[in-house]
């Protein structure tokens, strides 16, 4: 016996039990097999089918279909089936107008199908054989009428319990999640006929008593069990086709494209790096042809292609190949890169290939993808399960909880006192946690597949309009769909628009591809002093501290400095600054020489933890890479216990001391959680330093491309900060001088028009385009009547002051308002009937705005003060001697001192005790510095931090390794 | 012939002030009335001693609290506001017959052919002073002028002064000299039009720098019906000048049946929550019945929880006087007003469009509708007999 109708949590909102634990109680029931039968979707069954594995059970594929017509479950005899139930649902997902039925009758060979629904039925009857289509029989649902009806047309009856809740008396917490779903009070749900309280994972000897009197529903199960496909998804990847290439064809034309770049790459290298690089070329293409990967690398080289600048990350930049076909940019072998990482002989996972373009290219890249494979490829989804607050504040919506009160407790759980109706609350949103919720799209993951995509996963259309698989990238991955992930990245906008404007301003000709400063000297000093606010990947308060602790400009040690602030390795940074400083170290054993040398003795990357087992305990390539993966997941404890007993069992063979092996892995152990591998870490830095050259030689350019591309770690403001403090002035937004974006030129920035709050992007390039065409605006009536905008936006123009160039210098700003006001009162006809209304209009004496009106203007309408420094309005306050600045930290080491800033930024942490801290950058005149706010002075001045504003800063200077924090006493907000 | 003569009552910070009056714990401190679950909640009222301190009407509870975390926050209490405007209502009307509520705890009073009855404005000031001192402990000011306008900007005007008398009064023809230098939100048009979010007149005033009553009145009528178009020109011209021929109007009352509920225990249940409804009904129609009265239309009011309150009303197309006539109507009404799931703390209901009969009797009343109408009767006579001792139909239920 079995369940043949079973929902589990991922059907959306309407199922409790997880898939471990249904497959753990079919197991524990004495059950051969568990048929997965989520409404309208696979969306857990790639997931399902290892568990199940994993569990001793045969897993039968299925779905639940309910469309407006009728209510069907559709088991899956074989692949054929499974290929046309995917079509079936991604029809009914797409809305298209679908003949379900005709899909119904051609796959009479490959499902079987069981309903209640008499037409549907007898539609069926016609063309699907006596074992295929049942009629379903559910305890509490249906009726003896209906059993009756069935016996008479011949359908064979199938006992069905339409698994929905776990246990008995769950239909309480069902109809919750059903009021959740339908947005209803608990009352107000409406509860179809399909869920009875006898919808529950039922035993053998309940289902033998509620179907004692036709015995034959219960034997026809095992037909289902015997007939229905259980070896799913047995490990065979699914490659994309390159221009319809056979795998051998792909080879050949990979192998051709890659010697034909070796001399772009290697133009310089002589015999011996040659010898070096064919070697490991032939090696690569060795494995990849092997493994038949060689279509997936000519579709990634295919969409790489299509953008000039791009940024492979991940694994991926370990591997030659990569690096020749242009989808990264670092060496893998100048720098040492271990392949195996990314690729092997043993790998059975598909390869991953991740690639960050231009954020404002990303999308062209996918249109690319879409159009050069239509109908072949989809975006990976995102699943959104119910979790603890979203599940706390959706039960307390169902119970009348006004949402003020739904905020007020979960913002403050668990230290907050609940009375009896928020307890039961909590108690049910547990209950329900693990639901799928809704789907949403991966930020970047794309599937390609040789045929219709339809045939491999169930495809539905996000609302912004792409097609989405209904499953996320772990159980893309279990279902053999190789993906490749096309990422946004602001940074390498900020590169390219730099580039192209020191290209432009003089005369220069940087490529990004060739494009490689990490010797150049004053961008390695930017990067010893941590001066790096706006260079990718090392702006962070964090890198930036660590920096200045490691003081070293040498690309192998930055990159170094990338990983070490993740979690697995942050504990480190201080031991590896040292080191990097000259501090002698020796290594745990000898031959961990070579792989831990670059690192001074430490775990810093990924593949460290792969090599050291390796070495030290003859782990083969896939067993320490598994041992990586477990390390950086949860709940790993008994996973662990077993690579434990493999790694201390191979390294005593090989004789090494039970204290060095001890201390190894305790070294692997404390690597744990999220960590870098080398390969992206190299491919960010190499980005890094192409943005740090650019600060030191072109602050201009470069910081009007950093706000250009907004979206970086520190706000507008902060970066106008930082480039007054390399000297650069910021001019004003202006109508005649500025374009659309930031522009950056020697040493002023011009204010983008791209500022202005509430302008439309139409208006903005109709304004450029009559400027180009027709010259600068003469007056405010000129500008008005040439460019076709709202009466708002004319506002807007006059209260970020973006008419300086047109304004009389004698009339004050209020006149032009007035002008604004008076055009568009005309335009709408209010003078209608007044003769001369222009001799009438005489401006009786007007008074100027004040400074904080339109410094608040300006903040309003440009998101941020542009014009000055937000300090500069407390000058008088901060003429005082006793005034010290960020910068003259190094002298002050020990000493109470007072100084200003403006909030920055910052970054709330727990002290092991449990209580809040914060990190806060401040900012004053020369220089951003960081400053700690202990528990006491948190509590102390929490309310008042977050407030806009100039603070008045009381506190000690402290010194670590070099970088310098000042440990925050007293704050006071300056009052203008 | 005598001129016009209006004041304006105002008591500063009214729920305050009963609060206080509830709570002697409150006064001279720190004070603002919100609903305090939330920091988003809107503060309803701030004490003058708040205010001084950086609070306004309408700010955040949350901002509120960084700006002066000492701030006590008081639970709103509408019924106890209502109630005693009520009481004031009644004690006003015993000296002045023409009389306009603003809102709570501020009134218009047409003074206008008083002299001779209470003496001149500032005496009869003086005599409501001390009504309101000693029958309601309150404390208020008093404004007197030729116009509505003008009386509340002097009333206004007097709480900031030092004059103890807080009563001021503005002769005939000072109007504009008074009001010159004032805000220009002393005139109840700017209030309004920057109370007009949606059309964005609250930025025209900042957008032309016109602070003042003197900024406006600087300006001809084009300039005004460029800035504010020709509908407000006019009125804002006058306005400027302490022209404000507004009259003070009584209020209008209607005579209606009014029932309500505040349930002890918020509840979204929609079972208990018909069945609350159900039983407002049948006392508001038990109410009709013993006035001889019927209704022809009912009004449904719920509060929620976070205090939105939402009104629904239904014209039914005859008067009645029994439930079983409207119930399904009402309960339909009933279930359209409850679309949210936030928990409801309020119920009224009301009925209107009171008459004496019905307006064309039915010359042979159907069966089922006698049985329900002697069935009621009857209710009503037991009711009426017992006083409420005797417990039938939903009462009894409840």
């Amino acid at each position: 016996m079995f369940h043949v109708h079973t929902h589990s949590v991922y059907s959306p909102m309407q199922g409790l039990a997880s898939l471990e634990w249904l497959c753990e109680r079919a197991r524990s029931f004495g059950h051969q097999s568990l048929a997965l039968t989520d409404t309208n979707g696979l969306y857990g069954i790639p997931h399902f089918i290892q568990v199940a594995r994993e569990n001793g059970i045969k897993p039968i594929i299925g779905t639940e279909f309910i469309c407006s017509d009728f209510r069907a479950v559709i088991l899956c005899r074989n692949q054929r089936g499974f290929r046309g139930l995917c079509r079936l649902l991604s029809s009914l997902h797409q809305k298209s107008q679908s003949d379900f039925m005709s899909l119904f009758e051609s796959e009479c060979e490959s499902w079987i199908v069981l309903s209640d629904d008499e037409k549907f039925l007898l539609n069926l009857n016609t063309f699907y054989d006596k074992n295929s289509l049942y009629f379903e029989v559910t305890k509490g649902i249906t009726t003896q009428k209906e059993i009756k009806w069935a016996q008479e047309q011949g359908i064979k009856l199938i006992a069905s319990a339409r698994v929905h809740m776990r246990e008995e008396g769950e239909d309480d917490l069902y109809r919750l999640l059903r009021a959740i779903d339908e947005n209803c009070t608990l009352e107000e749900v409406s509860f179809e006929r399909v869920h009875s309280p006898f919808c529950f994972f039922a035993n053998d000897d309940q289902m033998k008593r509620w179907f004692e009197l036709i015995p034959e529903a219960l034997h026809h199960l095992d037909y289902i069990e015997r007939h229905c496909r259980s070896d799913w998804f047995t490990g065979d990847l699914i490659f994309p086709q390159f221009r319809g290439m056979d795998t051998e064809e792909a080879s050949l034309s990979l192998r051709q494209k890659c010697l034909e770049r070796m001399v772009w790459r290697y133009p310089e290298a002589d015999n011996g790096m040659m010898r070096k690089v064919e070697e490991r070329l032939s090696y690569e293409l060795r494995i990849i042809e092997e493994k038949g990967f060689s279509n997936y690398f000519l579709v990634v080289d295919d969409f790489v292609s299509q953008s000039g600048i791009n940024c492979g990350r991940g694994s991926g930049a370990a591997s030659l190949v990569c690096y020749l076909l242009g989808i990264t940019h670092v060496d893998p072998i100048k720098h040492n890169l271990f392949f195996e990482r990314f690729l092997n002989e043993k790998r059975v996972d598909p390869p991953d290939i991740d690639i960050d373009f231009p954020w404002d290219e990303r999308d062209d890249i996918l249109d690319y993808v879409f159009r050069k494979y239509p109908g072949r490829a989809a975006m990976v989804a995102n699943h959104n399960f119910l979790r603890d607050r979203s599940a706390i504040r959706e039960v307390a919506k169902v119970f009348g909880i006004k949402e003020d009160e739904i905020s007020f407790i979960t913002n403050r759980l668990p230290r907050v006192e609940v009375d009896q109706t928020w307890r039961k609350i909590l108690f049910l949103a547990n209950q329900i946690q693990g639901c799928l919720r809704h789907l949403s799209v991966h930020c970047g993951g794309v599937v390609v597949t040789p045929g219709p995509i339809e045939e491999y996963a169930p495809v539905e259309w996000a609302t912004k309009g792409v097609p989405v698989i209904q499953w996320e990238k772990d159980q893309t991955e279990l279902a053999g769909l190789v993906k490749v992930d096309l990422l946004g990245n602001r940074s390498l906008a900020v590169v390219r628009d730099s580039l192209w404007a020191v290209n432009q301003n003089y005369q220069k000709h940087y490529d990004y591809r060739s494009f490689n400063p990490v010797d150049d000297e004053r961008t390695k000093e930017m990067m010893i002093i941590g001066n790096t606010m706006g260079v990718f990947y090392v702006e962070s308060p964090g890198t930036r501290l660590y920096l200045q602790k490691q003081r070293s400009g040498e690309f192998e040690h930055n990159v170094i400095a990338g990983s070490v602030i993740r979690p697995a390795a942050r504990r480190f940074a201080n031991i590896i600054a040292k080191r990097i400083q000259g501090e002698p170290f020796t290594h745990f054993h000898p031959s961990l020489k070579d792989v831990l040398d670059e690192t001074f003795g430490v775990l810093i990357y990924q593949e460290q933890v792969t090599q050291v087992a390796m070495i030290l305990a003859d782990f083969d390539v896939v067993e320490g890479n598994d041992l990586r993966k477990v390390l950086g997941k949860k709940h790993k404890q008994k996973k662990l216990s077993h690579y434990k007993e493999k790694f201390f069992s191979g390294a005593r063979k090989k004789g090494i001391e039970q204290k060095t092996i001890e201390d190894v892995w305790e070294m692997i152990l404390s690597f744990s959680g999220y960590s870098f591998c080398k390969p992206h870490s190299a491919s960010y830095c190499l980005v890094s330093f192409k943005a740090a050259y650019l600060k030191a030689h072109y602050p201009a350019e470069f910081m009007a491309a950093v706000i250009s591309n907004q979206g970086g770690f520190y706000s507008v403001s902060a970066y106008l900060e930082e480039a007054r403090r390399f000297g650069i002035h910021i001019l004003p937004a202006d109508i005649n001088e500025s374009e659309f974006h930031y522009k950056g030129f020697k040493n002023q920035i011009r204010t983008g028009l791209m500022q202005l709050k509430g302008i439309k992007r139409k208006t903005i390039d109709q304004l450029l385009f009559s400027r180009s065409e027709f010259g600068p605006f003469q007056n405010i009536t000129d500008f008005l009547q040439r460019v076709e905008m709202s009466f708002e936006e004319a506002r807007t123009f006059v209260q970020a002051r973006a008419l300086s160039s047109i304004r009389h210098k004698e009339k004050v700003l209020v006149s032009l308002m007035w002008d604004v006001y008076i055009f568009y009162a005309q335009k709408k006809g209010h003078f209608n009937g007044v003769d001369n209304w222009e001799e009438m209009m005489d401006l009786p004496e007007l008074r100027e705005y004040e400074v904080g009106q339109l410094l608040g203007w300006e903040e309003e309408r440009m998101g941020a003060l542009v014009t000055i420094p937000r300090w500069r309005l407390y000058q008088n306050l901060l003429k005082r001697d006793d005034i010290v600045r960020g910068v003259d930290f190094p002298g002050l080491v020990g000493q109470s001192v007072l100084l200003y800033g403006e909030f920055v930024t910052s970054k709330a942490t727990r002290t092991k005790s449990g209580d809040t801290m914060l990190f806060v950058s401040f900012s004053d005149d020369c220089s951003i510095y960081e400053t700690v706010f202990f528990p006491e002075a948190y509590i102390a001045y929490r309310d008042i931090l977050f407030l806009e504003g100039v603070f008045l800063i009381q506190g000690i200077v402290q010194d670590d390794l070099g970088s310098y924090v000042l440990q925050v006493h007293h704050l006071r907000r300056l009052e203008m | 012939m005598e001129s016009r003569v209006i004041s304006y009552l105002n008591i500063p910070a009214f729920p305050i002030a009963l609060e206080r009056i509830q709570d002697p714990g409150l006064k001279e401190r720190e004070v603002a009335i919100a609903p305090r679950s939330s920091d988003r909640a809107k503060l309803w009222s701030v004490s003058p001693e708040a205010r001084k301190a950086g609070l306004s009407k309408g700010m955040p509870v949350g901002q509120a609290r960084k700006i002066l975390p000492s701030v006590t926050i008081v639970e709103p209490n509408p019924d106890l506001y209502k109630q005693v405007n009520r009481k004031l209502e009644t004690a006003i009307k015993k000296w002045l017959p023409v009389y306009e509520f603003e809102r709570e705890g501020k009134i218009y009073l047409d003074y206008t052919g008083f002299r001779r009855l209470y003496g001149g404005p500032e005496d009869f000031s003086l005599q409501l002073r001390r009504l309101l001192k000693n029958d309601f402990s309150l404390d208020c000011s008093l404004g007197h002028a030729a116009n509505k306008l003008v009386a509340k900007a002097a009333a206004k005007e007097v709480i900031k002064g030092v004059d103890k008398s807080h009563i001021l009064n503005i002769e005939k023809g000072q109007e504009a000299p008074f009001l010159s230098p004032l805000e220009a939100d002393v005139l109840p048009i700017v209030r309004i039009l920057k109370s007009r979010r949606s059309t964005r007149t609250h930025d025209i005033f900042a957008d032309l720098n016109l602070q003042t009553v003197a900024d406006l009145a600087a300006l001809n009528r084009l300039y005004l019906t460029a800035a504010f178009g020709p509908f407000h020109a006019e009125t804002l011209y006058q306005m400027a000048r302490g022209v404000d021929p507004r009259p003070v109007v009584p209020p209008k009352r209607e005579p209606t049946v009014f029932c309500e509920e505040h349930l002890e225990n918020e509840t979204n249940n929609i079972f208990e929550l018909n069945f609350k409804i159900e039983n407002l009904l049948e006392e508001a129609c038990s109410k009709l019945r013993v006035m001889q009265q019927y209704a022809q239309s009912l009004s449904v009011g719920v509060r929620y929880s976070d205090y939105k309150y939402v009104e629904r009303r239904k014209e039914f197309d005859g008067p009645f006087q029994y439930q079983h006539q409207v119930a399904k109507e009402l309960r339909k009404l009933f279930t359209h007003l409850l679309n949210r799931r936030v928990a409801i703390r309020y119920i009224s209901l009301e009925a209107k469009g009171l008459t004496r009969s019905e307006i064309q009797l039915s010359l042979f009343e159907e069966e089922d509708h006698k049985n329900k109408r002697v069935l009621d009767e009857t209710l009503d006579l037991l009711d009426e007999k017992f006083k409420g001792k005797i417990l039938f139909g939903r009462k009894l239920l409840a």
